[in-house]
C-alpha cells in the first residue's frame, strides 16, 4: 500500500541549503515537508570545518565587490556574474541572522563576529589575502546545520526522516511532487506537492578518495537527469589539496588560513614556485594541480603519492585553540601530533561544482534559454547557479546553500500562494516500484560493493585532476561495462526493514549515470578551466569555450547544449595568484 | 556488562554499600528494640562475639567507610567547579585513604579472633 | 590482518531475538571498525545493517557498543583494540535492526528542552556582541552532534528510559549559559524535575563515551548548581 501525503512544499535534502529553505517556506505556510535519507543533523553540512565567507569587515577594511572579483576569478570566470553579486550581497544579511538564531561564532575581543583567511580570498581585487571567513572553531558547519535544524523545530517544521528520495513527478514541465523509500519499512511514499525543493548535495562517492561521506551519491541529480533536465557543468569537480593520505578526511583549508604550510619530500615550500602571491593560500583547484605535478615528478614524501601539510611553526596554543576538530583527526587516525609533525595530505575529491541549472531564485532551468520548469527549485551543491563556475573557493559553500536555500524558499513561498496542485501522473510510484523490484529480485552474479570499487578505483585515475581523451574515452567504455553489469546485480538483503544492500544498489545506479555525464562533458569541453584539467588541451580557450555545458540525456543518449556566461563587472584575464 | 570505569564502578560499590549498610541498619534497629527483653537481649550480643560476626563486622566497617569517602567524593563533584575533572583522581585518592584506616582498623577488630580472647 | 568481529544481529522480518554472528575480516590495523563492518556488508554478508554517514567522527550517524563500551565506530582503530571485536547496538533504546536503533525517543527528549535561541528582543542589525569569554562559557556543550553514545551508556536511563538524559541536558546548558539567550528559566524548569537532571548519579559513563570529549558531568553539575543557587 502506497501512502499518499499533500503538503505545498517538499524539500529533498536536510543539509544546510533544505533547512534553509524550509525555514523561508515555513514563513508562508506550514504545509512544508523537509524529506530525508538521515537524519538532518547527520547531513554532510555539519563537516565543513573552516568558515563562511561574508564580507563583514569585522577585522580589517572589507567589501562584497572584492569578495564578489575573487569568487568570479577563483571560478576561472566561469561563474555567472549576476549570481554571484546577488550571494556576496547576501552573504552578508545571512551571517548576521545565523548569529541573530544563535551561532556561537568565535569572536573578537570587541566581541564581534571574528574572521580569519582563506584560500582566494583578498582585499582590495587580489592586493593580498583578506580576513573574510566568518568561524566557530574548525566547526563552522557542524554550528551551521544545527543552528537552522534548532530554528526548524522552533517553527515546527515536518520532517520525515530516513526518506529516501527515487524519482521527481514532473509532467508537461510542471513538478507535481516525488516519490520516497521509507527506509523504516520498505514501503514507498507519494509526496503530492504544488513545488519540490532539490538539495540532495554533492557525488564525491564516484571517487575512491573523497571526503564525501558515504551518503553523498548524488540522488536528486540523477534523478532530476533521468526525468529529462540537462546537468550543468558535471565537468567541474573540485580537488581539494589536503584531505588526509588514502583516508579522504579534510584537514580544512583554515590549517592553512592560520599559517600552514605545504612540503614536499625535500621540505620545499613548492607553492613559492607556483603562486608567488597567494602561496599556500591559492585556489584549491591551482594547489591540488601543482601537488599532482610534485607528485609526478617524483617530490612526493618518500616518492610516494601525498605531501605534508606543516604546522609546526603555529605553536600549540594556535592549533589547539583554532584548529581542534583536525588536531583530533590526525591524532586519531593517524597518531600524530600537528604540533610536533607535519600531517600527510592528498588531493580529495571535494565538491561538484556542476549540477541542476537554476536561476537566481532556485528555479530549475531546462534549457540554454533557461525556460524554468514549473515548481521545481534546487539549491544547494547539487545545484548549479552557477556561482562558483568552474572551482570553487572555500567558504563559498556556506555562502551558496544559505544564500540560495533562503532565496529559493523565497521564491516558493511566492510561487505557492498562486499555484494549485497539478494532479498526479497516473501510477505514480510505479517507475520506482519496479526498479526497486528489479533489484530486489535480479538474480545476477555481480556485487554492488565490486562495481562501486571498479567505478570509484577508475574514476579517480581517469577522470580526476588531470585528464586526457584517452583517458576519458576509456573510462566511458568502463562506464558502459559498469552499467551492463549493474543490470546483473545480486542483492543480499531481500527484505523490508532497514535494507541497505537495496539502499547501495540504488545509490549506485546514480552515481553511475553521474559519472556518465562528467565524462562526455569532459570530453566534449577541450580546454583547460578550473578544476576541469585536459592535459592534451592544457591551456584556458576563452573565445570557444567561455559557456556553460548543458548535458541531457535523452533515450540513453547524451545531448550537450550550452549556454553563455553572464559578464557583468569582470572581464576574463589570465589568472594568475 | 557495560564496560564503564571509575565512575560507573564508584557508583556501584556507592550503591552495594549503601544498601549493604541500611540492611546492617534494620537489623540494629531491631536488635536494639530487643532491650525491652533484657535476657534475650544479652544472648544476643553474646551471639554476635562469633567469628563470623567479627569478619561481618569488618566487612560492615568497609561499606561504612568507603560509602562515607566516595560521599565526600560526589559532594566534592557536586558542589566545586572541577570536581568532575578530577573525580578520577579523587577515587583513587579516597581507596589510598580506605586502605590506610581501614587495614589496621581490621586487624584490630580481628584480633579477637585471631588471638583469642 | 586477520580479525574476529562478533556482531549481535538481529532481524525483525526473520529472528524472534536477537543472536551473535561471528566474522572473520581482513583489515589494516589502522582501520577502523567502521571498516570492519563494511567489509562485512560488502564482502560477507549483505544483510548487515548499519547507520553510517561521514566515517569520521562528526555526524555521529555509527554509535554502537563496541567491546562492552559506547564509541562511533568510525573513531575507533583496530589496532586498539586487537580481536575478537564485539559489536552491539546501543542499549536502552529499541533495536530495529541489527546495528539500528529506534532514536525517536532520543529526540523527542532533545526538543523536550527547546533547543533553540530564545530572545524575542530585537536583534541589532549586525551581529549580537558577546565577548570571548562569554563565549568560552558554553563551548564545551556546543560541541554535542547529537549520537546518542553518552544518554544509552548511562545505568540511569537504562533503568528509567523517562529520564531526559545527559545529551538533552548538555544541549540545554549550550543555551543556559550562552550570554545571548533569555530562556534559561523556562529550561532549568523543565529540567527541575524528578525525571530531569536530579536523575543523574554522576556514574560518568556519559564522559566517557563521548565522542567529542564533552565533559558531559560537569555540564550536568552546572546546571544542578543553577537549580541549586538560582544563578549561572
Amino acid at each position: 500500500m502506497t501512502t499518499v501525503h499533500r503538503y505545498d512544499a517538499v524539500i529533498v535534502g536536510a543539509g544546510g541549503a533544505g533547512l534553509r529553505a524550509a525555514l523561508e517556506v515555513a514563513r508562508a505556510t506550514p504545509r512544508v515537508a523537509v524529506v530525508s535519507k538521515l537524519y538532518p543533523i547527520r547531513s554532510h553540512t555539519g563537516t565543513a570545518q573552516g568558515g563562511i565567507g561574508a564580507a563583514l569587515g569585522n577585522m580589517e577594511e572589507d567589501h562584497w565587490e572584492w569578495h564578489m572579483f575573487d569568487t568570479v576569478k577563483g571560478s576561472d570566470y566561469l561563474a555567472d556574474q549576476d549570481a554571484v553579486e546577488i550571494m556576496c550581497q547576501e552573504a552578508i544579511a545571512c551571517v548576521y541572522e545565523l548569529e541573530h538564531w544563535g551561532l556561537p561564532f568565535d569572536r573578537t575581543p570587541e566581541g564581534k563576529i571574528a574572521q580569519r583567511r582563506f584560500g582566494g580570498h583578498t582585499r582590495n581585487f587580489g592586493e593580498a589575502p583578506v580576513r573574510r571567513a566568518c568561524h566557530a572553531a574548525d566547526r563552522t558547519g557542524h554550528m551551521i546545520l544545527q543552528t537552522l535544524y534548532q530554528q526548524c523545530l522552533k517553527h515546527e517544521v515536518q520532517f520525515f526522516n530516513e526518506f529516501h528520495v527515487l524519482d521527481l513527478l514532473l509532467e508537461d514541465n510542471v513538478c507535481r511532487g516525488i516519490v520516497a523509500l521509507s527506509l523504516a519499512d520498505g514501503e514507498l511514499h507519494v509526496f503530492h506537492a504544488k513545488a519540490v525543493l532539490f538539495a540532495t548535495g554533492g557525488f564525491g562517492r564516484m571517487y575512491k578518495v573523497t571526503s564525501n561521506a558515504r551518503s553523498l551519491t548524488g540522488d536528486g541529480v540523477a534523478i532530476a537527469l533521468r526525468r529529462g533536465i540537462p546537468l550543468e557543468d558535471m565537468e567541474f569537480f573540485q580537488f581539494h589539496p589536503t584531505g588526509i593520505y588514502k583516508l579522504g578526511i579534510l584537514i580544512s583549508e583554515a590549517a592553512r588560513g592560520e599559517g600552514g604550510i605545504l612540503r614536499n619530500r625535500q621540505g620545499e615550500r613548492f607553492m613559492e614556485r607556483y603562486a608567488p602571491t597567494l602561496l599556500d593560500l591559492a585556489p584549491r583547484d591551482i594547489i591540488s594541480r601543482c601537488m599532482y605535478t610534485e607528485i609526478r615528478e617524483g617530490r612526493g614524501i618518500d616518492g610516494k603519492d601525498y605531501l605534508h601539510l606543516d604546522l609546526t611553526h603555529l605553536g600549540r596554543e594556535v592549533i589547539e585553540k583554532k584548529l581542534p576538530d583536525i588536531t583530533d583527526f590526525a591524532r586519531t587516525y593517524l597518531g600524530i601530533d600537528p604540533v610536533r609533525e607535519p600531517i600527510p595530505v592528498q588531493p580529495t575529491a571535494h565538491y561538484a561544482m556542476g549540477g541542476i541549472p537554476t536561476d537566481v531564485h532556485g528555479r530549475v532551468i531546462r534549457d540554454e534559454k533557461n525556460t524554468p520548469v514549473l515548481g521545481f527549485y534546487a539549491a544547494g551543491e547539487c545545484a548549479c547557479v552557477s556561482v562558483h563556475g568552474a572551482n570553487r573557493l572555500g567558504t563559498n559553500s556556506l555562502v551558496d546553500i544559505l544564500v540560495f536555500g533562503k532565496l529559493a524558499g523565497r521564491h516558493m513561498a511566492d510561487y505557492l500562494r498562486g499555484a494549485d496542485f497539478a494532479p498526479l501522473p497516473k501510477d505514480a510510484e510505479g517507475p520506482a516500484r519496479e526498479e526497486c523490484q528489479r533489484l530486489l529480485t535480479s538474480n545476477g552474479a555481480e556485487s554492488v560493493a565490486r562495481l562501486r570499487e571498479i567505478l570509484q578505483r577508475e574514476m579517480m585515475d581517469k577522470a580526476a585532476v588531470f585528464r586526457t581523451r584517452e583517458g576519458l574515452e576509456a573510462m566511458l567504455t568502463t562506464l558502459k561495462e559498469l552499467k551492463d553489469r549493474y543490470r546483473r546485480i545480486r542483492l543480499q538483503d531481500k527484505g523490508k526493514i532497514f535494507n541497505t544492500d537495496l539502499q547501495e544498489a540504488l545509490e549506485l545506479g546514480y552515481l553511475l549515470d553521474l559519472a556518465e555525464v562528467t565524462v562526455v562533458s569532459a570530453l566534449a569541453r577541450r580546454e583547460s578551466r578550473g578544476a576541469h584539467y585536459r592535459e592534451d588541451f592544457p591551456k584556458r580557450d576563452d573565445a570557444q569555450w567561455l559557456k556553460h555545458t548543458l548535458a541531457y540525456r535523452i533515450n540513453g543518449e547524451y545531448e550537450l547544449r550550452y549556454k553563455p556566461v553572464v559578464i557583468t563587472r569582470f572581464q576574463p584575464v589570465e589568472r594568475k595568484y | 556488562m557495560y564496560r564503564g570505569r571509575e565512575g560507573m564502578w564508584s557508583w556501584i560499590l556507592h550503591r552495594v554499600t549503601g544498601l549493604g549498610i541500611l540492611l546492617f541498619l534494620a537489623i540494629h534497629i531491631v536488635d536494639i528494640y530487643l532491650l525491652g527483653w533484657p535476657d534475650l537481649f544479652n544472648k544476643l550480643l553474646f551471639f554476635y562475639r562469633h567469628p563470623v560476626f567479627r569478619v561481618a563486622e569488618v566487612f560492615l566497617a568497609a561499606a561504612a567507610l568507603y560509602h562515607a569517602l566516595n560521599g565526600i567524593r560526589i559532594l566534592l563533584v557536586d558542589f566545586w567547579v572541577e570536581g568532575t575533572r578530577f573525580h578520577r583522581q579523587i577515587f583513587w585518592a579516597q581507596m589510598v585513604l580506605f586502605l590506610l584506616i581501614w587495614i589496621p582498623a581490621s586487624l584490630w577488630m580481628l584480633s579477637p579472633v585471631v588471638f583469642g580472647r | 590482518m586477520r580479525v574476529l568481529l562478533k556482531i549481535k544481529r538481529f532481524n525483525p522480518e526473520r529472528d524472534r531475538a536477537p543472536y551473535w554472528a561471528e566474522y572473520e575480516v581482513e583489515v589494516e590495523p589502522v582501520d577502523r571498525v567502521l571498516d570492519a563492518l563494511e567489509y562485512v556488508k560488502w564482502h560477507l554478508d549483505g544483510t548487515l545493517a548499519f547507520r553510517r554517514s561521514c566515517a569520521h567522527g562528526i555526524c555521529g550517524s555509527d554509535a554502537m557498543l563496541i567491546n562492552g563500551r559506547n564509541r562511533l565506530a568510525c573513531k575507533v582503530l583496530i589496532k586498539d583494540l586487537g580481536s575478537p571485536i564485539t559489536v552491539e547496538p546501543m542499549r536502552g533504546f529499541p533495536v530495529i535492526k541489527d546495528l539500528v536503533v529506534d532514536m525517536e525517543g532520543f529526540f523527542a527528549k532533545y526538543r523536550a528542552i527547546k533547543p533553540y535561541l530564545i530572545n524575542d528582543e530585537l536583534p541589532p542589525e549586525t551581529e549580537r556582541r558577546q565577548s570571548p569569554e562569554e563565549r568560552a562559557r558554553f563551548d564545551d556543550t556546543t560541541k554535542c552532534i547529537l549520537c546518542g553514545a553518552c544518554t544509552t551508556s548511562c545505568p540511569s536511563f537504562w533503568a528509567n528510559g523517562e529520564y531526559i538524559g545527559p545529551a538533552a541536558i548538555v544541549n540545554a546548558h549550550r543555551f543556559i549559559f550562552d550570554s545571548r539567550d533569555r530562556g534559561a528559566a523556562e529550561r532549568l524548569a523543565i529540567l527541575n524535575t524528578r525525571l530531569g537532571v536530579w536523575r543523574c548519579r554522576t556514574i560518568f559513563n556519559c564522559v566517557e563515551a563521548c565522542p567529542r570529549g564533552i565533559d558531559v558531568t560537569r555540564a550536568i553539575a552546572e546546571v544542578k548548581r543553577a537549580l541549586l543557587f538560582s544563578g549561572t
